[in-house]
């Protein structure tokens, strides 16, 4: 079972009504937006919306209050409504989540809700925070209050976050009601239990993933327990809490110390085994939602990310957001087309509001091919040179061509890529294009494919235009 | 002429001479040989009182009540009343002066003199008296047709008429209802119902003790069935509009209500539910229109000013509100709702000490101003920022939750008059829930009960050392010197020794072949003598044939308790009453009765909602209903109670380290598991709808018991845990999914 169709009303950065769909068939979506393009919206509209029906009693949810999420530009009354379904072709079944109508604490919903990953930005900001004392961190607060704060303790089926504010957290007894200060003890005995459960039980999956990120260490999550001091009225032990201790087996890598990337990596594998712990559910949906998580990994880590998403997610529908722009159009050529759907926001201030606008990432060629249903020549013929560009770059890429250095990358031309594949044979010593197609591209190449095009005026016919799809096609099935 | 009736006057000793009064100008009647009277001055010297009143009440038939302010605060008084309500007895009211009879039991029965007037209020006494002389003349003529023979037989069982037989099971029925035996009464009233089907009051009265019993769907059956039987009964459409607006359905009720005042245009009471109606819709001003026409009606009524505040308040009149809650006060000045009214309605007038001291005489007076803070404005947050006010700390502090939520959280609202108001979802699932099965006091054969007085229990209980004393000093004190337990020391599933021996000198006992204990005791004589009742100084309020109670085996749990807290004590302790026993070999049970769901169920039924430790009450306990299970079934969570039981007794369960902290998620996760089995036990249906299993996987895995495992147990233990724990495994994932299954998710305390 998948999310099909996302369509929202009035919430948050959303005036009007928008519909996202994770296409028909229920990708993946990764997702670019600027600040403010209401990015962060549709991650809180699928976080809201999900855990909108877990625990309608409880105030500190803030996926409760339907009205406090209402964009502040409109009166009228707005409404989430997903849509899920197993098969493209089978009905879908849609929920609402508003002021008036709640469906969300269905029995879908809930277990989905219990079975799903959303961490952002915010959640990770702590890291920065961190002061590693020499090779260890107290990463306490970052555990109990982000990174596991929503799982579930098997025994009381309670979360952390519940154990650690309801049950622990002041006013404290007074010194001398004896009978309240055991209570008290003894809840924190089992959250201290829960806790080192939690860890012990997360430890193999974590050194697995940090593996991932090329990190050859040893994480050693010691949690001593925290204890209640009843003279100060304070809980004690919290502040040597947790310490992560490298232990590398390579002495020669002492630089491997705690800066800010690794420990976003650690927290992120931190997060992402307590979300491959939990058992699944009947619907097989799961979600995982990450809004700019990779901002504070730098590019050699991100891509690791990409690979334990692919290798440990396959069976989870990913919702990706990142404002960086360069990295969403290397993500892009990352995740295959085949799971993925590629979505842009964009901010656009018209005279009553700020409106977001998303558009879809179809394929270049077939915008180009849109554009001339349009007789709109010229964008045509800049999607038809962006897709040939992407055809060649990401050709040279794989079969790592040698392509002109150059310090500047936006100095490299088409034709610093262009030469290697018309030139270049493959193992079997064939070439890699035969010669009526070179000639058909060198052809159209000057005039169209011009990377000057864009700026001159535009005089070609449509009839050209339309050889040259077949020639870029054509291309693209060659160099597969 | 038949002989005469037996009289029984009932009074407070600072009446006694409106009770001389009343015997003089009973003469007559005396003398005519109607009646016969008694009362407790008549008591020979050196009899004992209690006996004496005791017997004399037994064959009386009527009962002559002097209601004053003293008798109805008399302990003695009202013991005799509830002793001849049990008697079936006739009771004649006799108002001495004003007080508070009509919201006594008293109530229920035709008072003398006519319409209550009080004594003291007419202005020629002796008219006053002789109106009440006549009364009871009426009513021995009324009863001496049948008071001939043993009554009881002839009130209840020897009369041929059927309605006769229903109206005098009807008379009981009310009776029952008013000492708060409401399932008797019930039984009573079904009975009634069976003998005469077109006795319309009987069903109402039996709607009202189902309502009382909180069955509102079954109160709502009966009074439609009264209602079908006579259209214009006024009562019937009252009372059914206020169970309609107890299962949240108000239109309903308003429909009710109009139908009673268009019935009776002077129903003041039907006028004030009609009120609270509208108000809850939140239609204040209609609210308002009928709380006034209730006090053109019924001028002097508290609750009606209690309400009409609320709907001012409603409306933001703040002044009026105030106004009216201070006549609510005045009126009754212990009315704890209309303080804490008061106290909210002030905090918008930032009024912060008059605002103190309101709430704090609510809350003394048992009103939970926290929840009912909660109730109208979610907490203290969302009132400053809706209305813009902020609150001093001290009150701000005096309205918030405290940290620690009892569980199930939260399911108290409140209607206006600020009585707990259910939601029609916990109503339906705890109605669903009784009849999921037979009461636990019909499952057992014998019955469950606390343990024994114990007091003083210094002397009584004693330690290991006093112990070993006595034994060296004389061997027979073995004999008597039981392992005991108080409530306390009790902990779920597994009862182990506090090394602490009580001093069983049961009734009757033969003292003197225990020489050391005789000695021990003689030394504490001045506290053991100093107790009441009729055992000698030297026994215990309790006898031999307790000794049997406690040597069976049986499930005990504390009587003040968090959770509910049983365990399988196959050991013979002995308790005190501090502990509540319940005989069973059937183990299983203690699974089930430490369940959620059971936990739930019992603290809706005995109304203990707040987040105050529950206390065993053993009428409700008895309540609790047991499903059918196939008796492998039964085995299976006896089973798992075995392995909680073993695991309870592990050192590295009962330590705090945590390098052992997976084995004491291990005994969490095994009672998790007994809690699947509960759910799927009393929600069959609702769980094999969402695919929930249970029962079937972990029959399937044919779980050993513990006595047949060899060898090292405990690792055994553990590898069935971590086979079951397995997240692949469909107890592992039905566990972690149950609660999207609806009624779980009230019983948790989520929806």
């Amino acid at each position: 079972m998948r999310i099909t169709d996302i369509e929202i009303k009035n919430f948050r950065a959303f005036p009007k009504t928008y519909e996202i769909n994770p296409n028909k068939a229920g990708k993946n979506l990764l997702v670019y937006g600027e600040n403010g393009s209401g990015k962060s919206s549709l991650y809180l509209v699928l976080k809201y919306f999900i855990e909108s029906g877990l625990d309608i009693n409880d105030e500190s949810n803030k996926s409760n209050d339907f009205e406090s999420h209402q964009n502040i530009f409109v009166k009228d009354p707005g409404h989430i409504k997903l849509s899920f379904g197993a098969d493209p072709q089978l009905q879908k079944d849609t929920y609402e989540w508003s002021k008036t109508l709640i469906e969300t604490t269905d029995e879908l919903i809930i277990e989905t809700a219990k079975a799903c990953g959303f961490l952002d930005y915010k959640d990770l900001l702590g890291v920065h925070y961190l002061q590693p004392e020499g090779k260890a961190v107290n990463v306490f607060d970052l555990l109990v209050e982000k990174l596991l704060a929503n799982t579930i303790n098997p025994v009381t089926a309670r979360t952390l976050a519940e154990a650690w504010n309801d049950d622990i957290q002041g006013p404290y007894p007074r010194r001398d009601a004896k009978h309240r200060i055991t209570a008290l003890e003894q809840r924190i005995a089992v959250f201290n239990d829960e806790l080192a459960n939690r860890l012990e039980e997360l430890r193999p999956k974590v050194r697995e993933i940090l593996d991932k990120f090329g990190y050859k260490v040893d994480l050693d999550l010691d949690f001593q327990g925290i204890t209640y001091n009843h003279r100060n009225k304070t809980l004690d032990n919290q502040q040597k809490l947790l310490n992560v201790k490298f232990f590398d087996k390579d002495v020669s890598k002492q630089y491997l110390l705690l800066n800010e990337a690794k420990l976003s990596a650690i927290a992120i594998s931190i997060y992402l085994s307590s979300i491959l712990l939990l058992p699944e559910p009947k619907s097989g949906l799961r979600i995982l939602a990450l809004d700019d998580v990779l901002i504070g990994l730098d590019m050699s880590n991100r891509f690791p990310v990409l690979d334990i998403l692919e290798d440990y997610f396959k069976d989870y529908q990913i919702f990706l957001m990142t404002y960086d722009k360069a990295w969403y159009e290397i993500a892009k050529q990352r995740l295959s087309e085949k799971n993925w759907k590629y979505t842009e926001f964009y901010f656009k201030a018209t005279d009553e509001h700020e409106l977001p606008v998303c558009k879809e990432d179809t394929p270049y060629l077939k915008k180009a091919e849109e554009f001339l249903d349009e007789n709109d020549y010229k964008a045509c013929v800049i999607y038809l040179r962006t897709t040939f560009e992407t055809i060649i770059k990401k050709f040279c890429d794989k079969r790592n061509l040698r392509v002109r250095y150059c310090e500047n990358p936006k100095k490299l031309d088409t034709n610093d890529f262009w030469e290697p594949i018309k030139t270049g044979t493959k193992n079997d010593g064939s070439a890699f294009l035969d010669d009526q197609l070179i000639t058909k591209i060198e052809q159209y190449r000057t005039c169209i494919l011009n990377p000057l095009s864009h700026a001159s005026i535009v005089n070609v016919s449509r009839r050209e235009i339309e050889d040259t799809i077949k020639a870029i096609e054509e291309l693209e099935a060659a160099l597969v | 002429m038949s002989k005469p009736l037996k009289g029984f006057i009932t009074y407070s000793h600072a009446d006694t001479k409106a009770k001389d009064e009343l015997t003089t100008r009973l003469a007559m009647l005396r003398s005519e040989g109607m009646i016969d009277i008694w009362h407790d001055n008549e008591i020979t010297p050196g009899k004992k009182w209690r006996d004496a009143i005791s017997r004399s009440l037994a064959d009386s038939d009527l009962l002559l009540y002097l209601v004053s302010k003293n008798s109805l605060a008399s302990e003695n008084c009202n013991k005799e009343l509830a002793k001849a309500l049990t008697e079936k007895t006739r009771i004649v009211p006799v108002i001495l002066e004003d007080c508070d009879w009509l919201h006594h039991e008293l109530s229920n029965f035709q008072a003398l003199p006519d319409e209550g007037k009080p004594i003291i209020k007419w202005e020629d006494k002796s008219e006053g008296w002789q109106n009440v002389v006549s009364g009871i003349r009426k009513v021995i003529h009324e009863m001496q047709p049948y008071s001939a023979g043993t009554k009881k037989e002839s009130k209840y069982y020897k009369t041929d008429s059927n309605e006769f037989q229903a109206e005098l099971a009807f008379q009981y029925g009310n009776a029952l209802l008013m000492l708060g035996q409401i399932d008797r009464a019930i039984e009573v009233y079904s009975y009634a119902i069976e003998r005469n089907p077109y006795a319309v009051h009987i069903y109402n009265n039996r709607g009202e003790a189902y309502r009382i019993k909180n069955e509102i769907d079954r109160a709502i059956e009966d009074y439609t069935e009264a209602i079908k039987l006579d259209l214009e009964l006024v009562e019937a459409y009252n009372n059914r509009g206020v169970a309609y607006r107890n299962k949240g359905e108000i239109d309903k009720a308003i429909l009710d209500y109009n139908r009673a005042i268009e019935l009776n245009p002077n129903y003041a009471e039907a006028f004030v539910n009609r009120g609270t109606a509208y108000d809850s819709k939140g239609d204040f001003d209609q609210a308002i229109a009928n709380y006034n026409k209730a006090l053109t009606l019924n001028p002097d009524e508290p609750v009606t000013y209690n309400n009409r505040g609320v709907a001012y308040l409603g409306k933001g009149n703040v002044k009026q509100a105030i106004e009216n809650y201070n006549k609510a006060i005045r009126l009754k000045p212990d009315y704890a709702n209309a303080y804490y009214n008061r106290g909210e309605a002030l905090l918008h007038l930032s009024e912060w000490k008059k605002v103190k001291v309101d709430l704090i005489a609510a809350k003394d007076m048992g009103t939970d101003i926290v929840a009912a803070f909660r109730n109208d404005y979610k907490n203290v947050e969302a009132f400053e920022k809706r209305h813009l006010i902020k609150l001093p700390e001290d009150i701000a502090f005096l309205l918030t939750q405290r940290r620690r939520i009892r569980f199930p959280k939260k399911q108290k609202a409140f209607n206006t008059n600020r009585m707990p108001l259910e939601s029609p979802n916990v109503v339906n699932l705890r109605e669903q829930l009784r009849h999921a099965g037979i009461p636990l006091g019909k499952y057992i054969k014998t019955k469950p009960a606390f343990g024994i007085n114990t007091t003083p229990t210094e002397v009584f209980v004693i330690d290991k050392t006093t112990r070993n004393k006595l034994i060296a000093d004389h061997p027979s004190s073995t004999d008597i010197l039981k392992p005991y337990l108080h409530g306390k020391d009790l902990r779920r599933w597994h009862v182990s020794t506090q090394q602490q021996w009580l001093i069983f000198t049961h009734r009757q006992i033969a003292i003197n072949d225990y020489p050391a204990i005789l000695k021990y005791l003689e030394e504490h004589r001045g506290p053991l003598s100093k107790r009441k009742g009729k055992q000698e100084w030297y026994e215990l309020q309790a006898s031999f044939s307790d000794a049997e109670r406690f040597a069976q085996a049986k499930l005990v749990c504390p009587n003040v308790y968090n959770h509910h807290t049983f365990a399988v004590d196959t050991a013979g302790y002995f308790y005190g009453n501090t502990a509540y026993l319940i005989p069973t070999e059937e183990k299983w049970l203690c699974g089930l009765l430490n369940s959620r769901t059971v936990e739930w169920f019992y603290s809706q039924v005995s109304k203990q909602l707040t987040i105050d430790p529950l206390r065993a009450r053993s009428g409700y306990i008895q309540q609790i209903p047991i499903p059918d299970l196939t008796s492998e079934q039964k085995a299976l969570i006896g089973k798992i109670v075995d392995y909680l039981i073993y695991l309870q007794q592990q050192p590295t369960i009962n330590s705090k380290d945590l390098a052992h902290a997976r084995d004491r998620i291990m005994l969490g996760y095994f009672e998790r598991i007994i809690e699947g089995l509960v759910y799927e036990a009393y929600l069959r249906e609702e769980l094999h709808a969402s695919d929930k299993y249970f029962l079937q996987p972990l029959l399937e895995e044919q779980l050993p018991p513990i006595e047949d495992i060899k060898g090292d147990k405990m690792s055994v233990c553990r590898d069935i845990f971590e086979l079951l724990y397995e997240r692949t495994h469909l107890v592992r994932r039905n566990l972690y999914y149950l609660d999207s299954v609806k009624p779980v998710r009230i019983i948790e305390g989520k929806l």
